[in-house]
């Protein structure tokens, strides 16, 4: 069939699963019970004022949130807001809003659009690493099987899989620290290259600590969000603050390497196993026979065939990704949705920023995955046939 | 040189079966053979084995240890000066002065039998102790990681083997099951249960799974009815997960499924009445088996990180008042963010900084070589199994 | 032991090469036939006491103990036996394509030209038997063992090309069929291409001629007509494929033929080239050249045995320097425009060669993919892409098993069609004897990694001799005696890892003597071509 045909169909599949996540958060959110819900939006319940306040501010916090009907009109009235993206506002009282002033009582997906550009930035970079590291070395490591490369990459992707991230992440953080700053590298928390990502070293330069300083330039607002594009970096070369622009990218190399580590621990083995999957089938015997020359047969025939695999796989990992950056963002102290997750979940519980994360991760790893489909149409030619 | 192989192997045992005496051997048992055979020349599967093996007498041990885990009796820290109420009046507890002398303050005891429990952190912003902290005798001292919470880190290391075991084992093992089950069902019968089921798996599986475990567990320890004890704080842990990871299961099985159900056996068993329960009992099932296996060893050393990944986010739900020395939360205990602000802003302030390199280091290297363990044996068993390496 | 009179080694004579030019009409696949009578002909391939074993958890199978043939310039050789005798294994032996890990050949000498293709096996790999378990360790030397697959790299295809069983899962699926075959066609004939676009004369008036003549049959010839006269603009031109693409031009444009000249014209003009179009062209003349010499220089290697490393050094860096020289310093656009010319260029010569084997629509063939032709198509295909770099030898290894009845006289109809035009030396393997009789010139009987009878067709079905070829042809279900009780030979194939000591079809043979469990028979010669392994025939022999 068509390539566009393909696409609408996996696009149409999309929205059962959409909705589907859309139903289950609501389920588990809805599981809470509602005085914790109050306590994040409100604040504590009036400690003065008797029966009558605690009773007003009850009324006041079910009527503001909606939990004053039924469930399933709850359900409704919330599939409706989600999908016109009216997803709440941050609360006032959660520990997400005290760790990050600027965000309170914002809209959460305006919130969601100030941070996404950090994570996307992280991602781009560690995605561009695993890319040069991961698929010439599976490849390699199944073409000269059980020889030393297989080896070297096996033990490479099993340790990237055993060590925890945030256990790896808090080593690098405190060895990059301790060397850089013994070797006077690493300005502390003085002059501008604070601002940006939150800050660098982790949370040391945290506003309202003694040592922070908040000069931010005028393009960026309350150390999270950017003018114009969001995306700090680019706005930093558009400003022509190259020194910004070069620090963003430094400090998130390091992140970035972490990520990269644990994903290529996955990515490796799916690599390797496929192209010797690809490399045992009959038509490299083929075009062995034809005589086309090893390297070109491992290249150009069991290449573009193991690709498939290795794109799913791919698309696969954006979910590892996803489930990585919350830990990395808040070693490091980048303000990006990833911390914002782990913010939130901490007491009290930041409602509208768990349901905005949960939907957006999800709407993310589904269009990876709707990508991946498509570009593994165009590269096989048997897929399209339905 | 072909001569010498021809002489060496026509004098060899005949290994096919048709030519021993007795009994056919039951082909399941000579698969397991086989593949037990290619897991001993693996050397790496057969050190992770080993490794495991040696976890679990480490756990029998500690389990042999008296120990009353329940109790809560701190270790303080003494820091002359600071009004440290956790110790004040507190039995059983051991007090250290901070510089390193050990001696009785007022009103604290010195009970070197009774080994403290491990107690839950309260996360504050004090900055660190000057000073290293005496270790004392490694049994029985503390080797504390700041102002707020002390635990022994040789008992913590010991009974984590315990729990990261139980919780490893168990959640895969229940998860898998229920994948294993479910999966069958809707491989087997196919059409709308397989549709409805793979849609339900599907969603299931694209909420990204910290996230998922967190939610789940966040809400299921807010449910107040079944008490507030350890012991369902545990199973909400375990049932929390089990829920996250039995939809991955349940997708391998029903591909593996959908294959062994063309089978001719099949078809075979159905022609000669079988009904449906029978069949997948026992012939769908132990022949849909293998690539379970392969990702349950792979889920079991993911297991303890995801734990401490979770405690790291700071989620305490689980962890209100009582806890556990599992080594996920050790560890993520020793770098969270707190303790990570402290450091880095004693930096700023050129104040002497006090890194505990060991309580990071060796709750995770449990957990490495437990994970790492774990993962060599999937390996192996992965290529003992795989039916297109031609042996 | 014996003095039996062993096959008498005839000298080996490098055979002339194949040609290098291809006539013009029908493509590659209509070379001069061969004439000579069969008895004198040249040895293209001399194998001599092949041995392929296989190590597996199970033990050793011995899939072939020193089987020794010889094939002919132009003669069609059967190879037939049943499932598990090693047929497939000596095909693959030939032209090393065993997979390495459980399988490996042993010993033995393949003249190929004169070239041994099994030139450094000692120094390949090492062996020591494990004690007790009949299980052997090897220790593989990689790099011996690479250096000897690129040198077969330069036999494969142009010398020794393989069609194999299964058709639908021998072709890559993400390439189109014109893909495919194109990059034989490169790899084997790339300096002959590149020669022929670099010489085209696009300008020349003789072109505009036959293309006026050609517009002028279509509108009133028969179809042979209009094919001669398009095939006449590409001798005109001096590319072939554009004769051919034209005359799928006009029979696409079926009556308004006459008026395509504006299309035959854009044909054209994909062949001026600028000037330093030409010079992307020639460099990559010059690969394709650099390509050969190497392979030369490969052969050279392997038949003297002395390694050729100056020669190899000095045309590596001249392959490495003229690689990176197209990879940077080209300009993008015009490389891709000769890429695409030659590329078009390959898929009119592939649509030539696919009406060589009978297609009947080729131009949608080379357009498609594997997955969408059926089994005899693809086959089809296979044979068009072995025979399209016009090889001295074609290893067909059961090319007909995995189709059915129909399809399968078509395609060894079509194969005895090529025979006659190419003049391939063709080795058949199977196991089914009726094919044998329809297209071989010579049969050699294998059974349990043996060959145990060697015999030009017919001698072999009026007068077999072995016990083995006696019971196979006697269990052929007769029309002509319907009475008849079919009989089949008693036991069953032996197990290859522990197989009967000395004679293997001792056990199920009717003539069985003891002298047969002690040592292979030698093989004796009984008759012109004729011979045999048998100790019924090798005269008074002592027994110990």
């Amino acid at each position: 069939m068509q390539m566009w045909v393909y696409v609408v169909r996996r696009l149409l599949l999309l929205i059962p699963v959409v909705l589907g996540v859309m139903t289950i958060t609501f389920i588990l959110v809805s599981g809470i019970p509602s005085n914790q819900r109050c306590l994040s939006q409100f604040g504590p319940p009036p400690i003065h004022g008797g029966e009558q306040a605690i009773s007003a501010y009850y009324a006041h916090c079910y009527k503001v949130l909606g939990l004053n009907v039924p469930v399933y009109q709850q359900w409704a009235v919330y599939m409706g807001n989600t999908l016109d993206f009216h997803w709440g506002n941050v609360g006032n009282f959660t520990a997400a809003a005290a760790v990050q002033p600027f965000i309170t009582g914002q809209p959460v997906t305006t919130v969601l659009g100030w941070l996404l550009p950090y994570t996307i930035e992280l991602a781009l970079l560690s995605l561009a690493i695993i890319l040069i590291v991961a698929i010439p070395l599976g490849r390699l490591a199944a073409v000269y099987r059980n020889r030393p490369v297989d080896q070297a990459s096996r033990v490479m992707s099993f340790s990237g899989f055993a060590i925890p991230s945030f256990l790896l992440g808090s080593l690098a953080l405190i060895g990059a620290v301790l060397v850089l700053y013994n070797l006077n590298l690493a300005s502390a928390c003085n002059g501008p290259f604070n601002a940006l990502h939150g800050s660098w070293p982790a949370a040391g330069c945290m506003p309202g600590s003694v040592a922070s300083n908040n000069n931010y330039p005028p393009w960026l607002v309350g150390g999270i969000h950017s003018t114009p594009t969001g995306f700090p970096t680019i706005d930093a070369a558009i400003h022509g603050q190259w020194i910004i622009a070069g620090d963003t990218i430094l400090r998130i190399i390091i992140p970035a390497l972490i990520i990269a580590y644990g994903t290529i621990a996955v990515l490796l083995r799916f690599v390797r196993n496929s192209m010797l999957e690809v490399m045992n089938l009959d038509f490299i015997r083929t075009a062995r026979a034809k005589g086309v020359t090893e390297h070109v047969v491992t290249k150009r025939h069991a290449g573009r065939n193991s690709l498939n695999v290795t794109i799913t796989v791919l698309g696969l990992t954006f979910a590892f990704f996803i489930g990585g950056f919350p830990i990395i963002e808040e070693v490091f102290g980048l303000n990006g949705v990833g911390r914002a997750l782990a913010l939130s979940v901490l007491q009290p519980y930041d409602f509208g920023l768990i349901f905005g994360t949960t939907i957006l991760f999800t709407l993310i790893v589904v269009i990876a995955n709707i990508i991946v489909d498509v570009v593994y149409a165009y590269l096989d030619p048997r897929v399209r046939l339905g | 040189m072909s001569a010498e192989i021809s002489a060496e192997t026509a004098g060899g045992a005949p290994a096919t079966p048709e030519v021993r005496r007795g009994r056919r051997p039951n082909p399941r048992i000579a698969q397991m053979k086989r593949t037990w055979y290619f897991l001993r020349r693996n050397t790496l599967a057969m050190v992770g084995l080993g490794v495991i093996i040696f976890l679990v007498f480490v756990a029998i041990y500690a389990a042999t240890q008296p120990y009353p885990w329940t109790s809560m009796t701190p270790y303080c820290v003494y820091t002359p000066g600071s009004p440290n109420t956790f110790c004040e009046g507190q039995p059983n507890s051991i007090c250290v002065y901070a510089q390193g002398t050990v001696a009785p303050a007022p009103n604290c005891y010195v009970t070197p039998t009774a080994y403290p429990s491990f107690v839950a952190p309260t996360f504050s912003l004090v900055p660190f102790h000057t000073g290293p902290l005496p270790l004392g005798s490694f049994v029985d001292a503390s080797v504390g990681v700041s102002g707020s919470y002390f635990y022994n880190l040789y008992q913590g290391i010991l009974r984590g083997s315990d729990w990261s075991l139980t919780f490893s084992f168990s959640i895969v093992g229940l998860g898998a099951s229920i994948g294993l089950i479910v999966g069958a069902i809707s491989g087997y019968f196919g059409g709308v249960v397989d549709e409805a089921l793979m849609r339900f798996v599907d969603i299931m599986l694209s909420i990204p799974q910290l996230l998922f475990v967190l939610i789940v567990i966040a809400v299921v320890s807010q449910l107040a009815i079944f008490g507030d004890s350890l012991s369902t704080r545990i199973t909400f842990l375990i049932l929390g997960f089990v829920v996250v990871f039995w939809p991955l299961y349940a997708r391998i099985v029903r591909g593996q499924v959908l294959v062994t159900r063309e089978q001719k056996y099949v078809e075979a068993a159905k022609a000669s009445g079988a009904n449906s329960g029978r069949i997948i009992r026992k012939h769908i099932i132990p022949n849909s088996v293998y690539p379970v296996f392969v990702q349950m060893s792979l889920d079991v050393g993911s297991i303890p990180l995801t734990i401490g990944a979770l405690i790291f986010l700071g989620f305490t739900a689980i962890f209100p008042t009582v806890s556990f020395p599992e080594w996920g939360t050790l560890s993520a205990l020793s770098v969270n963010p707190s303790v990570l602000t402290n450091l880095l802003t004693s930096y700023e302030l050129n104040l002497p900084v006090f890194v505990p390199w060991w309580m990071m280091l060796f709750p995770g290297i449990m957990l490495f070589m437990f994970a790492i363990s774990v993962n060599f044996i999937s390996d192996g068993l992965r290529d003992a199994l795989d039916p297109r390496l031609r042996r | 032991m014996s003095s039996a009179v062993r096959i008498n080694s005839e000298t080996d004579t490098l055979p002339a090469s194949a040609p290098d030019t291809s006539p013009v009409s029908g493509g590659p696949l209509a070379s001069a036939p061969a004439s000579e009578a069969p008895a004198h002909r040249d040895v293209v391939l001399d194998v001599r006491d092949l041995k392929t074993y296989f190590f597996t958890y199970d033990g050793v199978v011995k899939a072939l103990d020193g089987v020794s043939f010889k094939v002919r310039r132009g003669e069609t050789l059967g190879l037939v036996g049943e499932t598990g005798c090693g047929k497939s294994v000596t095909a693959f032996s030939i032209t090393r394509l065993i997979p390495d890990p459980p399988g490996r050949v042993m010993s033995g000498k393949i003249l190929y030209r004169g070239a041994n293709l099994l030139w450094n096996l000692e120094r390949e790999a090492t062996f020591k038997p494990i004690r007790n378990t009949g299980r052997v360790k090897i220790r593989r030397r990689f790099r011996q063992i690479r250096a000897a697959m690129d040198r077969m790299s330069a036999v494969r295809g142009g010398g020794v090309s393989t069609i194999f069983q299964e058709p639908t899962s021998a072709m890559n699926p993400i390439f189109s069929i014109s893909d495919q075959i194109g990059e034989a066609l490169l790899l084997h004939r790339g300096m002959e291409i590149v020669d022929a676009l670099l010489n085209a004369k696009p300008d020349d008036p003789a072109v505009a001629a036959a293309i006026d003549h050609a517009l002028e049959v279509s509108r009133h010839g028969t179809n042979s007509e209009v094919r001669a006269a398009a095939l006449a603009i590409g001798t005109a031109v001096g590319v072939p494929s554009l004769g051919v693409q034209a005359y799928y031009i006009l029979r696409e444009a079926g009556p308004s033929a006459p008026e395509s000249k504006p299309e035959i014209l854009h044909a054209l003009r994909r062949l001026k080239f600028s000037g330093l179009q030409r010079a992307y062209l020639r460099r990559e003349r010059r690969i394709a050249e650099l390509r050969k010499r190497a392979n030369e220089v490969y052969l050279t290697e392997m038949r003297t045995g002395s390694p050729q490393r100056m020669a190899r050094v000095n045309l590596s860096r001249q392959r490495t320097t003229a690689n990176l020289r197209t990879l940077y310093l080209s300009l993008w656009g015009i490389r891709r425009h000769v890429r695409r010319t030659v590329q078009n260029e390959l898929y009119w010569r592939t649509v030539a060669t696919l009406e060589g084997v009978g297609i009947g629509n080729p131009v949608q063939v080379a357009r498609g993919y594997p997955h969408e032709l059926s089994g005899g198509m693809l086959q089809r295909v296979m044979i068009a892409m072995a025979l399209s770099s016009e090889p001295d030898i074609l290893l067909a290894d059961e090319p007909t098993t995995a189709l059915d009845v129909t399809i399968q006289a078509q395609i060894l109809e079509l194969m005895r069609d090529l025979k006659s035009r190419v003049g391939t030396a063709i080795v058949l393997i199977t196991h089914d004897l009726a094919v044998i009789a329809e297209v071989a010139d010579r049969v050699c009987v294998m059974y349990a990694g043996h060959i145990v009878e060697t015999a030009p067709v017919a001698e072999l079905y009026h007068r077999p001799l072995h016990p083995y070829t006696q019971g196979l042809l006697a269990s052929i279900p007769r029309l002509d005696q319907p009475d008849k009780e079919l009989t089949s030979i008693p036991g069953s194939v032996p197990n290859l890892i522990t197989p009967p000591t000395g004679c293997r079809f001792h056990p199920r043979c009717p003539h069985a003597m003891p002298v047969c469990k002690t040592e292979h028979p030698p093989t004796t010669v009984e008759g012109s071509g004729h011979t045999v392994a048998c100790y019924l025939y090798t005269g008074p022999v002592a027994v110990e």
